[in-house]
């Protein structure tokens, strides 16, 4: 190390550096990336090491503790290529996502425009969409939703509210959850490409807890929350998965929402009258004033504000999350969002034909 | 008042704070550090191995950008908000604002009974 008295400047000795390249080169050993991305990643560290490094000895503290207190700032080289590869990784799924949800918008559009084109498909088309909008119509207001997932997830759901005693003392996660599945009667699938990119492995997770008679869902929950996993549901088996995946793995479904943007024709006193029941002392004032805003503004765009807004405001992608939502034709809602999500607005526009109803 | 507690809770909001420290000018890892520990008086200071996997987070849900730079002398990864991160960092000011001011009008009447 040389110390200029002037400028205070320290420069590495060949020791230190020696140090932080050993680290390094862990590191980069341990990263499962491409070399460029990797190369990357051990420059930027560096230089943040190196100005530590600098900061603290000009701080009087002798060079070998420096190397040391800068090391341990980035703590275990494992775990922390562990994290690097599984953010690398996350991005490039969502590429494929993207890629994917583009080919298929690609299709529809190719599709349409073919059947469009066609002598006597153009009529059928038209015809086709009338007869959706004329059966949409008369229909009561009901969420559409593809049904076979929906009640698979709806029975899912109802075994996990069976309740289970649990007494496990370090039972691998394996055995845990095939516990869980046999007493409730449901299928658990452990998500294995996306634990190991966390750099997890299955048989290596142990779980410890001791709860009497507890719902099978929170049991699940609080055993995932000890390991750092999360669950979804899919097409009615859980799936043990990470918290990342969870967030960004949203699946696409179509909300009917005539009924909520859209006073029915011919119905136009049914509006002015949920608008006054805002008055009505049975009925809580802010109901009505919900009922009454959509009422007096029956576009998709406010709904769209409302959904948003409520619902997990981060996930949507105006503010750089995985979520969309798009209308169509006025009376569709377009949405893609993670199995919780859908659930909250389901719940939300259930909520808000109750409340016009009244 | 600067107790392990508080550090806790700001630490809750790491992704938040980091955007906030790149709201008026790009930075590198090292300076986002350094300017976290003096905006919260020494009560943040986010470990390197903490900083480095969230700015790379960051930039995978495009709410930073990066490029590397050599004008200051050594060649460093500097990070930028993006629009997509400015506007969630607004967001979630705004988030944070609403539940801050929430809290404090239920604390007043504790408050105002220890002062």
């Amino acid at each position: 190390m040389i110390l200029e008295p002037g400028g205070r400047r320290t420069v590495m000795d060949g020791m230190s550096q020696r140090e932080f390249q050993d680290y390094l080169g862990l590191l980069g050993r341990l990263l499962r990336l491409r070399t460029a991305q990797r190369k990357a990643i051990e420059e930027e560290l560096r230089a943040h090491m190196e100005e530590r490094f600098a900061a603290l000895t000009s701080q009087g503290i002798r060079p070998e503790q420096a190397v040391s207190m800068a090391l341990a700032e980035f703590g275990d080289a494992a775990a922390l290529a562990a994290e690097f590869t599984a953010i690398s990784r996350l991005q490039k799924r969502r590429w494929m996502m993207r890629f994917t949800i583009g080919s298929i918008a690609a299709t529809i559009l190719l599709s349409a425009a073919v059947v469009s084109m066609w002598p006597d498909g153009s009529g059928k088309l038209a015809d086709t969409l009338a007869q959706a909008q004329q059966v949409e119509k008369p229909a009561p207001p009901k969420v559409e939703e593809p049904a076979p997932k929906q009640d698979a997830n709806a029975q899912t759901e109802a075994k996990l509210e069976t309740h289970t005693d649990a007494e496990f003392k370090e039972t691998p996660l394996k055995d845990v959850l095939d516990y869980l599945a046999g007493k409730a009667g449901m299928q658990v699938y452990i998500d294995r490409r996306a634990l190991d990119d966390v750099g997890l492995t299955p048989e290596k997770l142990v779980v410890t807890i001791n709860l009497k008679d507890i719902p099978a869902e929170m049991l699940l929950r609080l055993i995932l929350r000890q390991l750092g996993l999360a669950y979804t549901l899919d097409h009615g088996v859980v799936l043990v998965t990470t918290p990342e995946e969870v967030q960004t793995s949203v699946h696409i479904q179509v909300y009917a929402v005539a009924d909520l943007i859209q006073p029915a024709a011919g119905k136009p006193a049914a509006a002015a009258a949920v608008g006054g029941a805002a008055n009505d002392a049975s009925m809580p004032p802010r109901a009505g004033e919900i009922a009454a805003a959509i009422g007096a503004r029956p576009d998709a765009t406010e709904l769209m504000d409302l959904i948003t807004s409520t619902v997990d405001p981060t996930s949507w992608d105006q503010v750089g999350g995985p979520a969309r939502i798009r209308e169509y034709r006025g009376t569709l809602l377009v949405i893609a969002q993670t199995y919780q999500g859908h659930r909250k607005v389901k719940t939300l526009l259930e909520g808000l034909r109750q409340t016009i109803e009244k | 008042m600067a107790d392990k507690t508080s550090g806790e809770l700001i630490r809750g909001n790491l992704d938040l704070l980091v955007l906030s420290a790149l709201a008026d000018e790009p930075k590198y890892g090292y300076l986002i550090q350094q300017s976290l520990v003096r905006a919260t008086g020494g009560l943040v200071s986010v470990q390197a191995g903490t900083l480095y996997p969230l700015l790379h987070r960051l930039e995978a849900d495009g709410l930073v950008r990066s490029r590397w730079d050599h004008t200051t002398g050594r060649k460093r990864k500097w990070y930028e908000l993006t629009p997509a991160g400015r506007k969630r960092l607004q967001h979630q000011a705004r988030q944070w604002q609403e539940y801050a001011h929430c809290v404090w009008r239920m604390l007043t009447p504790v408050l105002n009974e220890l002062a």
